[in-house]
């Protein structure tokens, strides 16, 4: 999971201040939506002013599932859009809890392997692969010790190792990790 | 079954309520995401230091973006602050 603080103050106004209150609580503050270009324009598209029963509702909490293929969820599927038009010293633990239980419903793809062979030397599996996740295939001779044999940065698409000198290692034991 | 017929004066009426009606509308937005939609454009918002994903991914410093889909294999969470 990725968390993005953005703060939605103006660089020659408030933004230090913004910066401040959140570093007071070891949070580091990844972007901004209000620059010389542009102003409250993500913010806008899940809470515009006027819409939602407050002029300019604040903060906003937003969860989005960019996992490509989840079982559970769509992809791009928005999972919870949440505004208080509360401020200042604020308590969010009990709205965190709630959210933590939405962000956990989601499911992630098991890397399964399939389609197991070995012809003429040659032994491979199929995995399915997932946008924007690394797979490592990795092997072992005694299911302690685990060398990595490659990284596959995945797409959507399956995935097929392939090992072709099989043969010369008699026992290997295989497995693929989601990194 | 009796065609209804307009007069030139009950059609320059209609026109009129037509075009109130048209004037009176309010202006199509695009409706905001909520929660159980999918998100249909790519937004960015730029950055504000270099950082790492878990890919090691590199996101260069100040006045670039970042998108929606430099977040793909992961849940992203925003939380936006002080939007007033």
């Amino acid at each position: 999971m990725a968390h993005v603080i953005v703060n939605m103050e103006p660089a020659d106004f408030y933004q230090g201040q913004t910066d401040a209150f959140l570093a007071g609580y070891n949070v580091k503050v990844c972007g901004n939506d209000y620059t010389p270009t542009t102003h409250q324009t993500i913010r806008n598209l899940f809470a515009p002013p006027g819409t939602l029963g407050y002029p300019d509702p604040r903060p906003v909490f937003v969860a989005v599932n960019c996992l490509s293929n989840s079982p559970s969820h769509a992809y791009r599927q928005v999972l919870l859009m949440d505004f208080y038009n509360g401020g200042g010293g604020q308590d969010f633990s009990t709205q965190m809890a709630s959210f933590r239980n939405i962000i956990d419903s989601v499911q992630a793809p098991p890397p399964r392997l399939t389609n197991v062979s070995l012809n003429a030397g040659t032994f491979q599996f199929t995995f399915p692969g997932q946008r924007g996740r690394t797979n490592r295939v990795e092997y072992s001779t005694d299911y302690a010790d685990w060398i990595t044999v490659t990284n596959v940065f995945g797409t959507n698409a399956p995935i097929t190792f392939r090992d072709t000198n099989a043969l010369e290692n008699p026992q290997r034991i295989y497995r693929v990790r989601r990194l | 079954m009796k065609a209804l017929r307009w007069s030139p004066s009950l059609r320059a009426l209609g026109l009129l309520a037509a075009l109130l009606f048209l004037w009176s509308a309010p202006v199509s937005s695009a409706q905001p995401f909520t929660a159980g939609t999918i998100i249909t454009t790519n937004f960015g918002l730029q950055n504000r230091f270099r950082w790492t994903n878990d890919n090691s991914q590199i996101f260069t410093p100040s006045n670039t973006t970042i998108r929606l889909s430099d977040f793909d294999g992961k849940i992203v969470f925003f939380s936006f602050f002080d939007v007033w």
